[in-house]
């Protein structure tokens, strides 16, 4: 499942880094953490919109959830 | 016409702060449910709730309305503030208490 949703969210943002757990162990609670160009300028709505409108047909298929973490490249460098 | 979105439209209009949730504020069916439910009671402000799991209509609907697929949701001043990472983050931001204190 992870792999799904590490697909889905590269194809909608080409340039991102992303990174996607699944820390119950069960495909349906998942963490995914998205970097990328795409998100400078925009606010934290706008940017987990991005992410969410590409995975619209996964949560309603098989996916509950998705604790979700949006970063621009130079958000990511200084938290890192 | 959706008389759902009719519905949605007039709950976030007559309520400040409408949250969108599964379970009630007092008991919460999900834990994201119960996040959000338990920040916007810490930052003191009314805010009004609807359960979507008492109503199937709603609980699609409302995610067409917000073009957003996951509950909860939170509604301030009309317009569709986000889930609850969103939430979370704004809280520790401290940004949600501003927008509490902005009315």
């Amino acid at each position: 499942m992870t792999d799904t949703i590490q697909t889905i969210i590269a194809q909608a943002l080409p340039d991102a880094h992303i990174e996607v757990e699944d820390p119950m162990n069960d495909g349906a609670h998942l963490q995914a953490t998205v970097v990328s160009e795409s998100f400078v300028g925009k606010s934290r709505l706008q940017q987990q919109r991005l992410v969410m409108a590409a995975l619209k047909e996964a949560f309603s298929e098989s996916l509950h959830a998705l604790a979700l973490k949006t970063y621009t490249p130079e958000e990511w460098n200084q938290k890192n | 016409m959706s008389s759902v979105a009719d519905r949605i439209q007039k709950d976030i209009t007559d309520n400040r702060v409408m949250l969108y949730m599964k379970g009630t504020p007092q008991a919460p069916m999900c834990g994201f449910s119960k996040t959000v439910a338990e920040i916007l009671t810490h930052v003191g402000g009314d805010f009004a709730s609807a359960n979507v799991l008492e109503d199937p209509e709603l609980r699609q609907g409302i995610k067409e309305f917000s073009e957003w697929p996951t509950i909860p949701q939170l509604y301030i001043d009309g317009e569709f503030l986000g889930g609850c990472d969103i939430v979370v983050e704004m809280y520790q931001a401290g940004e949600l208490e501003k927008l509490f204190q902005a009315k």
